[in-house]
């Protein structure tokens, strides 16, 4: 069997308030296997985004350890957490978050230019993820001269743009209507088969859910329910 | 200043009774905008220190105003001490030895006696000789030597020697002295030294029995006080005196108040009644009283009518009463007079009657302590004038950072702005709550201002260069008047920023302020629908029913919508267009250079509003109208104001300017520039995105750098203007003050092409130098190639061409024939029928007595480039400085100042240029040797002379041997390279601390980028989350913000440097049409320091917000909302 993508071992992590302590994830322990695309789903507040912050190592962890392709993200500093990222995670966000004063293309070839990558090479690998997402005609327009489905493909392009091993998605579809929605998800869902490519999605969206492959259910910080889908 | 303090403290006073009713007519406003000062302290308090920064400046520039102006006041009181007039012989400028009667003090108590004006009459002989000290053989070649009447001394402060003793002049022996201090430093003199003085070639050895202070008796300069029975024994008038001081009741500053009086009474006394009866006779008569009344009737200034109006009414009087005496013993009503008389068409009746007038006064009553305040006055007027034009770039500057301030502070509460809005605030209301908390600010910030300012102005002083070189000794003192200006000028700025802010962030659209989201595309249609929403109102309403309701909301709406009208219309252009054309053809017809480059650039905005509103009219998009239009417009004001001057006059005739003019062109070249920038900053993008793609793993870094910045056209383009504005103002002084350095290179045209200048005074003129040279013992006469000889007098002159006949004080320089054969003065304009070039004219002037040559200081100009010190002086009507070289001769008269001997008639037919005027600016016109004696009707001695040194010559040697020869003489002498290198040391100092004063607006700048800085971080939280996700290292995300910073403050930079290259550049080429050799030439040393400490500081300031953005935790910037 191959080795998992992502391990995570005993993952506690709490926040300080003024009052109290408060535990967002509570001992969590999972395994993602390359290729899965797993949904993290459930109600406001149980700590969905922190599990994918603290996976993705964005955000760090009181207890346990988190281990993607066998490196455990313990063992890097913020510097060597940031190069890991740019060459092998991918990341999409509900509010997109495009920078909006650079064109579609340029905001795709980011992660590759971070990684050294020579600005030709990397104008072409970002023009062909354009054209993954169907944008090639959309490459020099600004974010704001883009409908908010073509932000969030321009935001799947440049998740892609250096063939990451995963793909990290924060409500990637909550800002979209269920149209551009299910455009996304077949997108997510045809790059997976294509591309093998691992991804971690945390969603309200039963559509979207419906394309995982497994649907990991929290509440409290914890998983209560982790199921496999098809 | 007095009527400034109470005018804007009238204004701020009206400003904040408006503010307190609408204050109380909704209390909760005021809270709301109040209360948002404590919620976030530390931003309140930057808010409050970006906001000071103009009273800052204010401050500043009245503070170095007040100083100097105190200073030079305390020099002249540490000079008089308690002396407030001075009575003297009556011509005291030829021969200081005129000596009168010890028995007038007795006539002058009687007449000051009872009324409590005076504190102390004091008899004194005064004159100045050579002194030496035996046991160093050290000399003062002119010493001051002053005999004081002991037993008057008191009113006139106590003499302390410099250990702390009081001492007095009645404990002096027969041939015991004091020195003071100035004194004792120059003969390195101690108390039992024994002193050799030489007045009139013979020597008289007195002791120094002690040391005194200088100040007060003991004066500023080198003194020695001794008792009048000793000075009148040595100076060979036993029994006369040639000095009365009076002492003022009240102290040194306050004594002065009762001069007038004290002259009036004066007058009287030294008046001869005889004399002044005969005055009277003569002018009671027919056609003299007509000259009064019509010279009266016609002098256009208030003064001489209302002087000639007191006369007129004494001569109604039918006999000679005390105040026409006074009156006519006034040298200024006696000048009125002879004009009036000359007016009427009879010259020799003003001679004679001005001859008449002297014989009124039996001596001379000179007002020296309010002519030395008076001077003070306007020197200091001249320096906070010149640093107000300066400081006016850093307070525009500082206007801007309010303005952004408030800008980004509304772009942090526009959420909270635009529910204030949609729950049924109104939009003035809105600007309302801005408004209140803005005064809260505003009123902080010029207090604390002020006082920034203050503390600037001690600490700019600094850069005063020493006493010895400019003559007083820095005091640091401020006016209470300067203080309420700075404050009341700076709060009421602040204020009107504040609201013109608030007005502007107020509107907006409330949904996009509610969601977050870009209102661009939305402001067209809300405004379209504003419009419809306001005509159906008004149409519903109708405007009588409408009447009873009138308020001040009312009031405000019906403003605002005629403003917007106004607006609207104008953006077409063509009103632009058509009032330039106005403007400047009034400019144009009144030779008025502001005129001209006001209305030419409304008429330059306006065709770039007409090119967008054509293009709008043809369909064209709006970003690409606008930036057509715009840059239309940005580069015809560029290429207007950039155009060189001798264009300029030929396009648009003789045009007049002031120093105000530089800021104008500043302002106006540097809009234009920044937003030529701003609306075409994509091709900056492009450009940066082609050149930087080979940067490695920065690349990114880099492109955001410059795409952030150029994306918030409204916050860099006032970032960059603020950068342009003080760099542009630096470099022109940079540039000028290098351009002064050309006098080193030419240093034969400043000095003549004399190494060493000597001077004596006037009863000990050598007429035959050449032959007392060969007698001089350490001298080796071959070092000496030629000796030239000039004397001067104080004269005064009119040009005939003038629609006034007012006399001006102008000095008169006798020159002999080998001055006017030898001197290497170059002139700037000449008449050609005269000579060839400036040689042939001095070889002219010395072949005939009826010609003369002007200096340059007493041309009009056309621009004023420097300091301006107003007062009396001769300045002919043409040419301008500026005026081509070539000239006609014209006719100047010039007669003596005491206007007793007939005025005489002189060519000028040719004008020295700056340089030749650089150590002395003052009017003078040079004549032959001769001239002069016509117009005094006596000999006037040549008393300076001029060495011209043989090749290898040492001009010190030669110096200290004629010093040592000539020493009974009390001859002085120059080095005059050694004293133009002096000069160009303290002008250099003096730009030094314009440059410092200016870096003050950097300081400004630097701060806008702080803030921008701040903001950015705030703003981009979840931007800089998403950059971590995905790679970004904290050190590039710091180095990003870093960069972002520089790319505008290294924009401004380049844009400052650029535009004052341009504008210096046109400066030069002007003055080098007077000056040949003079070169425009950039100065990088200075050009880097200016640089780099500007960067440098920028990137200081943005550290902290970039560290700040570094350490941003992703998962938490991602949450951000």
């Amino acid at each position: 069997m191959a080795e998992p993508m992502i391990v995570a071992s005993g993952v506690h992590k709490y926040y300080r308030s003024s009052a109290a302590r408060v535990h967002a994830l509570n001992r969590v322990s999972l395994v993602v296997q390359p290729g899965e695309i797993v949904a993290v789903m459930g109600p406001s507040g149980c700590g969905k985004t922190t599990l994918l912050n603290c996976l993705s190592g964005l955000d760090s962890i009181d207890e346990g350890d988190v281990v993607i392709e066998g490196q455990s993200l313990a063992a890097l500093n913020d510097n060597e957490l940031s190069d890991y990222r740019a060459r092998r995670m991918g990341f999409v966000f509900q509010t997109f978050n495009l920078l909006p004063v650079l064109s579609a293309v340029e905001n795709v070839e980011l992660p590759l230019l971070l990684t050294g990558t020579p600005g030709g090479k990397a104008r072409i690998a970002a023009r062909d993820r354009l054209a993954l997402v169907g944008l090639s005609d959309r490459e020099g327009h600004l974010p704001g001269e883009l409908s908010v489905g073509q932000r969030q493909r321009v935001a799947v392009a440049r998740s892609l743009v250096n063939d990451p091993a995963i793909v990290w998605a924060d409500e990637p579809t909550g800002n979209l209507d269920s149209e551009n929605e299910r455009d996304v998800m077949a997108l997510v869902s045809r790059l997976n088969r294509e591309r093998a490519q691992t991804f971690v999605i945390v969603t309200h969206s039963l559509e979207v859910g419906g394309r995982a492959h497994r649907i990991i259910r929290m509440r409290d910080g914890a998983i209560e329910d982790d199921g496999i889908v098809k | 200043m007095i009527a400034l303090a109470i005018g804007f403290a009238s204004i701020l006073g009206v400003v904040c009774l408006v503010v307190v009713i609408f204050a109380l007519r909704n209390g909760v406003l005021v809270r709301i905008g109040v209360r948002n000062i404590p919620r976030r302290a530390t931003q309140s308090v930057l808010i409050t220190l970006g906001l000071m920064l103009s009273a800052t400046i204010i401050a500043a520039s009245l503070g170095v105003g007040d100083i100097v102006n105190y200073s030079i006041e305390r020099a002249a009181i540490q000079a008089l001490g308690h002396t407030d007039v001075v009575v003297r012989a009556r011509d005291p400028r030829l021969l200081a030895s005129d000596y009168f009667p010890a028995e007038r003090v007795q006539e002058l108590d009687r007449a000051l006696a009872g009324k409590q004006l005076v504190d102390g009459v004091l008899a004194e002989a005064r004159e100045r000789a050579p002194v030496v000290n035996r046991r160093v053989t050290r000399t003062e070649p002119r010493m001051a030597i002053s005999g004081l009447d002991p037993a008057r001394t008191a009113g006139f402060g106590s003499l302390r020697t410099t250990d702390g003793r009081t001492v007095q002049i009645a404990e002096l022996g027969p041939d015991e002295v004091y020195i003071n201090a100035s004194a004792q430093r120059e003969l390195e003199a101690r108390s039992g030294d024994v002193l050799d003085v030489v007045p009139g070639g013979l020597t008289h050895r007195v002791t120094v029995r002690g040391v005194v202070r200088d100040g007060s008796l003991a004066g500023s300069q080198p003194r020695m006080l001794m008792t009048l029975d000793a000075a009148q024994l040595i100076f060979g008038h036993p029994g006369q005196i040639n000095r009365i001081n009076i002492s003022n009741t009240g102290d040194e500053w306050s004594g002065v108040r009762h001069s007038a009086e004290v002259i009036r009474r004066l007058r009287l006394v030294l008046a001869d009644p005889v004399a002044a009866a005969s005055l009277y006779a003569e002018l009671r008569s027919g056609p003299n009283r007509a000259a009064l009344a019509g010279y009266a009737a016609t002098e256009p200034s208030a003064r001489p009518a209302s002087l000639l109006k007191q006369l007129s009414d004494e001569l109604d009087a039918g006999t000679p009463t005390e105040a026409f005496t006074s009156l006519i013993a006034d040298p200024e009503i006696a000048g009125i007079v002879a004009l009036a008389l000359e007016s009427d068409g009879r010259p020799e009746d003003a001679v004679a009657f001005s001859a008449q007038a002297v014989r009124v006064r039996l001596l001379t009553i000179d007002d020296l302590k309010t002519t030395a305040l008076a001077n003070a006055e306007r020197v200091s007027d001249g320096v906070t004038r010149l640093f107000l034009v300066f400081g006016s770039f850093s307070i525009i500057v500082g206007l801007l950072l309010i303005f952004l301030i408030f800008v980004l502070l509304a772009a942090a509460r526009r959420t909270e702005m635009g529910v204030t809005r949609a729950i049924g605030a109104r939009r003035r209301q809105l600007v309302q709550i801005y408004v209140y908390e803005g005064l809260i600010y505003a009123v902080g910030a010029a207090a604390v201002g002020t006082v920034a300012g203050v503390l600037a102005s001690m600490l700019l002083v600094e850069f005063i260069p020493a006493s010895d070189q400019i003559g007083f000794t820095v005091a640091r003192h401020i006016e209470p008047r300067s203080l309420t200006v700075a404050f009341t000028l700076g709060l009421i700025l602040t204020i009107a920023t504040v609201a013109f802010s608030a007005y502007r962030v107020s509107r907006m659209n409330v949904v996009a302020a509610i969601r977050g989201i870009d209102e661009s595309a939305r402001r067209t249609r809300g405004r379209q629908a504003r419009r419809r929403g306001v005509d159906a109102r008004r149409r519903s309403a109708g405007w009588l029913r409408a009447v009873p309701s009138v308020s001040l909301a009312a009031l405000f709406d019906a403003m605002a919508s005629g403003l917007g009208f106004a607006f609207r219309t104008a953006l077409q252009g063509w009103p632009l267009i058509v009032t330039g054309a106005i403007v400047t053809g009034r400019g144009m017809a009144g030779d008025s250079a502001f005129g001209v480059r006001v209305g030419g650039s409304l008429a330059m905005i306006g065709v770039g509003l007409l090119v967008a509103y054509v293009l709008k009219r043809a369909g064209v998009a709006y970003t690409k109208r606008v930036r057509l239009g715009v840059s239309v417009g940005a580069l015809l004001l560029l290429a207007f104001w950039g155009m060189p001057f001798s264009l300029l006059f030929d396009i648009f005739g003789e045009l007049n300017g002031g120093i105000e003019m530089f800021v104008v062109a500043g302002v106006m070249m540097v809009g234009a520039a920044v937003m030529l920038v701003m609306f075409n900053a994509q091709v900056l993008v492009t450009v940066a995105g082609l050149t930087l793609g080979r940067a490695g793993r920065i690349t990114p870094v880099l492109k955001t750098a410059v795409a952030y910045p150029m994306a918030a056209r409204f916050r860099t383009g006032l970032t960059l203007a603020m950068f342009a504005l003080i760099i542009f103002t630096l470099i022109v002084i940079a540039i000028l003050t290098n351009t002064n350095q050309a006098a080193l290179e030419k240093m034969e045209r400043v000095t003549g092409g004399y190494q060493v200048t000597a001077s004596v005074p006037l009863e000990h003129a050598i007429p035959e130098i050449e032959a007392a040279l060969d007698d001089v013992a350490r001298l080796q006469r071959t070092d000496i190639e030629l000796v030239a000889a000039t004397g001067r007098i104080g004269g005064l002159a009119r040009d005939l061409r003038a629609d006034s006949s007012a006399w001006q004080p102008i000095s008169v320089k006798a020159a002999d024939g080998t001055y006017l054969a030898t001197n290497q003065l170059e002139l700037s304009h000449f008449d050609p029928a005269y000579g060839a070039n400036s040689r042939e004219i001095w070889d002219a002037v010395s072949k005939d007595p009826s010609l003369a040559v002007l200096n340059t200081g007493s041309l009009p100009v056309r621009f004023q480039q420097g300091l301006e010190v107003r007062g009396r002086r001769f300045v002919a009507v043409a040419p301008l400085k500026e005026d081509p070289a070539q000239i006609t001769a014209f006719a100047v008269q010039v007669r003596d100042s005491a206007g007793n001997r007939p005025p005489v008639m002189l060519t000028v037919i040719g004008v020295t240029d700056e340089l030749a005027d650089l150590l002395d600016g003052s009017p003078s016109l040079t004549v032959r040797a001769g001239v002069v004696d016509a117009l005094v009707g006596r000999a006037v001695p040549l008393a300076q002379y001029h060495f011209r040194l043989t090749a290898g010559a040492d001009a010190k040697d030669v110096a200290d041997a004629l010093e040592t020869a000539f020493l009974r003489k009390g001859l002085q002498a120059t080095i005059t390279e050694r004293e133009v290198r002096e000069f160009l040391s303290v002008n250099t100092s003096l730009n030094r601390l314009f440059q410092t004063f200016m870096a003050l607006g950097l300081v400004v700048g630097v701060a806008a980028l702080g803030v921008i800085s701040f903001r950015a971080v705030v703003e981009r939280r979840q931007a800089i989350g998403m950059m971590k996700a995905i790679g970004y290292r904290p050190g590039m995300i710091m180095l990003g913000f870093v960069l972002e910073s520089s790319v505008v403050a290294v924009l401004g930079i380049l844009l400052g440097i650029a535009l004052g290259s341009l504008i210096s550049w046109n400066i030069v080429q002007e003055l080098g049409d007077r000056v040949e050799g003079l070169r425009f030439a950039i100065p990088w040393l200075d050009v880097g320091v200016i640089v780099a400490f500007t960067w440098g500081f920028s990137i200081l300031t943005t550290i902290w917000p970039a560290r700040q953005a570094s350490k941003i935790y992703a998962a938490e910037a991602l949450r951000y909302e």
